[in-house]
């Protein structure tokens, strides 16, 4: 019994800053959605007023929509892509001494901090002395304002962030790749089957776990994308990049309304909640042992 | 295993418990701001100022506004001379406003004095935040030889006045001017322009695509500091404004759509590509770089136009107050935009009469000509008169003054809930520009949001 004990002792410091650090500030976030706090004083309870001035502003479902068009376009494309780079290295390199280079090569984006992102890539796309504009001219294609157009700005915005967490996908399915057992996927080739199928029959369902984790970090990771749009584009031409974390940031900051940019965390909080449990619901898995 | 289970429980209704009396703890409402007697800073005040300072701290939010750092290297003259001792956090813009907002607010008096900007007159001043000014200038604490209150230009310091009563002290004032290429003007036989349709017809001329260069160049990223500062002259110009006699927005006014039709045709057709994304920075790289013939801007950018080292186009350009730029249809003219950084007392100061002495030494026209005699001229940002006599460069100073003494007072609107108001217009202009949406609908749809901005904020009944 006094093992049961000493073991509490021990963490009840985690327990403690946990609780200061994350369960304080989100529970206090949700308390101030439902108040009147605005200019740094926190004065009434004010219901559901919050909510109900966001659901009805035009303003919050572009950004909902922004949000989710980048999501969902992002975490997919980025998806794909990354596994198509995995297999490759897979493939090709994965007994070679070349791998590991390989792989520390294609990490490059994603340890950079996302502001140097955002001004390597608003410096790419500059309209006129921007080497995305410089070789396009120089292909006989035209130049184009990419962050300030309203056709662009999203697209462009979507291209960075594919960039910068494709290596992220593709280290976590290499390494998911790799620890895949031999033996079925050569009992497979001996009975005739072609790449495709063993990929689609073995390989697919040994990573699934590793899929779903991946896909997870990486939907909550663009459904909160602040850096980079802060830094590339402002959320302009007018709203057209302007994500939920954006909106929440301008309403907090700018029009110093708290509550209400609490209350659209709070929104967003359970958007990644829901968006979580989906991806977890249909990857079929049995999360208990 | 009961014990476990026991502890287990203890645990989580202790954190529970601790979770709700930390929300209740941080939950209670901060003390509404106000003038009480109990403020120390009243007490102060109806002492009248002491016989002596010394051994008196006070310590200011500033911000590096141009002139700052240059009045910060006398400073140990004052504090020698008056006994006080000055500290204070140099900070930048967004930081100052959170720090000084949040100060003021809650009453805390962590600082004495505070810097801000025009559009924050009215915000500090109305809960009664900042301490009026009036009675200190004529109070005994005041070196008034050295203050100098009748050479301000009148529309800086009227600016920084709430209900008749001065809540700032303008250390740095800008307008804005309408600058041009003089040589190319030369060179194409054009004349300096006096209608609007006149810069919309040199535009057209200087307008060179193929070589890159554009023939006017403007704001267009969104922000009511951004381009909603420069379209507002076009606004008024065209007989627009932002709101009615009963505070409800006009943006959809067929003048105002107008007003942003033409300053986003003008920009689409003859300024450079991506101007929806230019913040004042681009446009002035733009003009230094020599690839753009003219602009309407902030008048410090006379500065920056005119510094030989960044420069490139330095000695060529010519200056235009905009009041002297009129359009046919309206007869009206564009108007000069205001803006100041002032000096201003904060209610919960403990010492507002050293408080008081530092202001009026910093913002004094002795310490501005000390500095003017030092080599620094405010350059297309005086607040004084007599500053733009002892410049040596009267070629913008001449507009520079005419765009000050022509500004009004409520060129943007200085209410308690600009920031978003200011926010959301700006996002209509840039729409415009970027041909997202037409000028109508953009401003239309801003109208509407404006209108629940203002009706949330209790204009309407």
């Amino acid at each position: 019994m006094l093992n049961a004990k000493v073991k509490y002792f021990f963490i009840a410091p985690t327990i403690v800053i946990l609780a200061i650090i994350v369960l304080y500030p989100f529970f206090y976030g949700i308390f101030a959605s439902f108040h009147h706090y605005e200019r740094f004083s926190l004065d009434r309870f004010i219901g559901v007023d919050n909510y109900s001035m966001i659901f009805h502003s035009s303003r919050m479902w572009n950004s909902l929509i922004v949000t989710l068009t980048f999501t969902l376009s992002s975490v997919g494309i980025s998806f794909a892509v990354g596994f198509a780079i995995s297999i490759f290295i897979e493939r090709i390199f994965a007994n070679t001494k070349f791998a590991k280079y390989i792989i520390a090569g294609i990490l490059f984006p994603m340890v950079m901090t996302p502001v140097v992102v955002g001004i390597l890539w608003k410096i790419m796309f500059w309209q006129t002395y921007g080497p995305v504009n410089y070789y396009l001219a120089s292909m006989g294609l035209p130049a184009k304002a990419w962050l300030t157009l309203g056709s662009t700005a999203l697209p462009a915005t979507i291209f960075v962030d594919i960039w910068e967490w494709t290596p992220f996908m593709t280290l976590v399915l290499y390494a998911g790749l790799m620890a895949v057992p031999r033996e079925p996927v050569e009992a497979a080739m001996v009975d005739g089957a072609s790449y495709l199928q063993t990929l689609r029959y073995i390989i697919i369902p040994f990573l699934k776990p590793i899929i779903v984790i991946a896909l997870i970090i990486r939907f909550v990771e663009a459904f909160r994308w602040f850096d980079t749009i802060f830094v590339m584009t402002g959320g302009g031409p007018g709203i057209n990049t302007e994500t939920l974390s954006f909106y929440a940031y301008k309403v907090a900051f700018s029009h110093l309304h708290f509550g209400k940019a609490m209350a659209i965390t709070t929104i967003m909080f359970f958007f990644t909640l829901i968006g979580s449990l989906i991806f977890v619901e249909f990857s079929g898995l049995s999360w208990e042992k | 295993m009961f014990l476990e289970k026991f502890v287990n429980r203890v645990i989580l209704v202790g954190i529970c418990v601790i979770l709700t009396f930390s929300l209740f703890g941080s939950g209670a409402t901060p003390e509404k701001p106000g003038v009480t007697p109990e403020t120390p800073g009243e007490k102060g005040l109806e002492a009248g100022p002491p016989e002596s300072f010394k051994g008196t701290e006070i310590h200011l939010a500033i911000i590096g506004a141009p002139g700052i750092p240059q009045a910060l290297k006398h400073l140990d003259d004052f504090e020698a001379r008056t006994g006080i001792k000055v500290t204070y956090d140099m900070l930048p813009e967004l930081t100052l406003r959170e720090k000084t907002t949040m100060d003021l607010a809650l009453g805390t008096g962590i600082y004495d004095g505070i810097m801000f900007g025009l559009m924050y007159v009215v915000p500090y001043a109305e809960p009664g935040w900042l301490l009026p000014l009036d009675a200190f200038i004529e109070s005994k604490a005041t070196e008034s030889e050295e203050l100098g209150m009748s050479d301000y230009i009148s529309k800086f310091l009227e600016a920084n006045t709430f209900e008749g009563k001065l809540y700032g002290l303008p250390f740095y004032g800008e307008t804005s001017v309408f600058a041009y290429r003089k040589d190319l003007f030369n060179q194409y036989n054009l004349k300096p322009p006096k209608t609007l349709e006149d810069v919309r017809y040199a535009a057209q001329k200087l307008t060179q695509k193929e070589e890159d260069f554009y023939g006017i160049t403007l704001r267009g990223k969104r922000g009511g500091g951004m381009n909603v500062y420069t379209w507002t002259g076009w606004l008024w110009a065209f007989g627009g404004r932002f709101f009615n006699e009963k505070m409800e927005p006009v943006l959809d006014s067929p003048e105002a759509i107008k007003s942003l039709e033409e300053y986003a045709s003008i920009l689409h057709e003859y300024g450079p590509p991506g101007s929806a994304g230019f913040e004042w920075t681009e446009t002035k790289t733009w003009l230094q770089e020599g690839k753009a013939a003219m602009t309407l801007d902030a008048s410090p950018f006379v500065t920056l136009l005119e510094d030989t080292k960044e420069s490139k186009t330095a000695g060529k350009w010519g200056y235009i107050s905009p009041s002297d730029i009129i359009i046919q249809e309206t007869g009206k003219n564009l108007e000069p935009t205001l803006y100041t950084w002032s000096f201003g007392i904060s209610t919960f100061s403990r010492h507002p009469w050293a408080t008081w002495k530092f202001l009026s030494w910093i913002c004094s026209k002795k310490l501005a000509h000390t500095l003017a005699n030092e080599g620094f001229l405010f350059r297309g940002a005086p607040t004084r008169k007599s500053m733009l006599e002892i410049t040596e460069e009267p070629w913008w100073t001449e507009s520079v003054l005419e765009a000050a003494e022509n500004a009004r007072i409520d060129f943007r609107p200085r209410i308690s809930v600009w920031r978003e108001v200011g926010d959301r217009i700006g996002i209509a202009v840039e729409q415009a520009i970027a041909g997202i949406k037409p000028a109508k609908t953009a401003l239309t749809e801003a109208n509407k949001d404006v209108y629940d901005i203002m009706k949330r904020a209790g204009y309407y009944e």
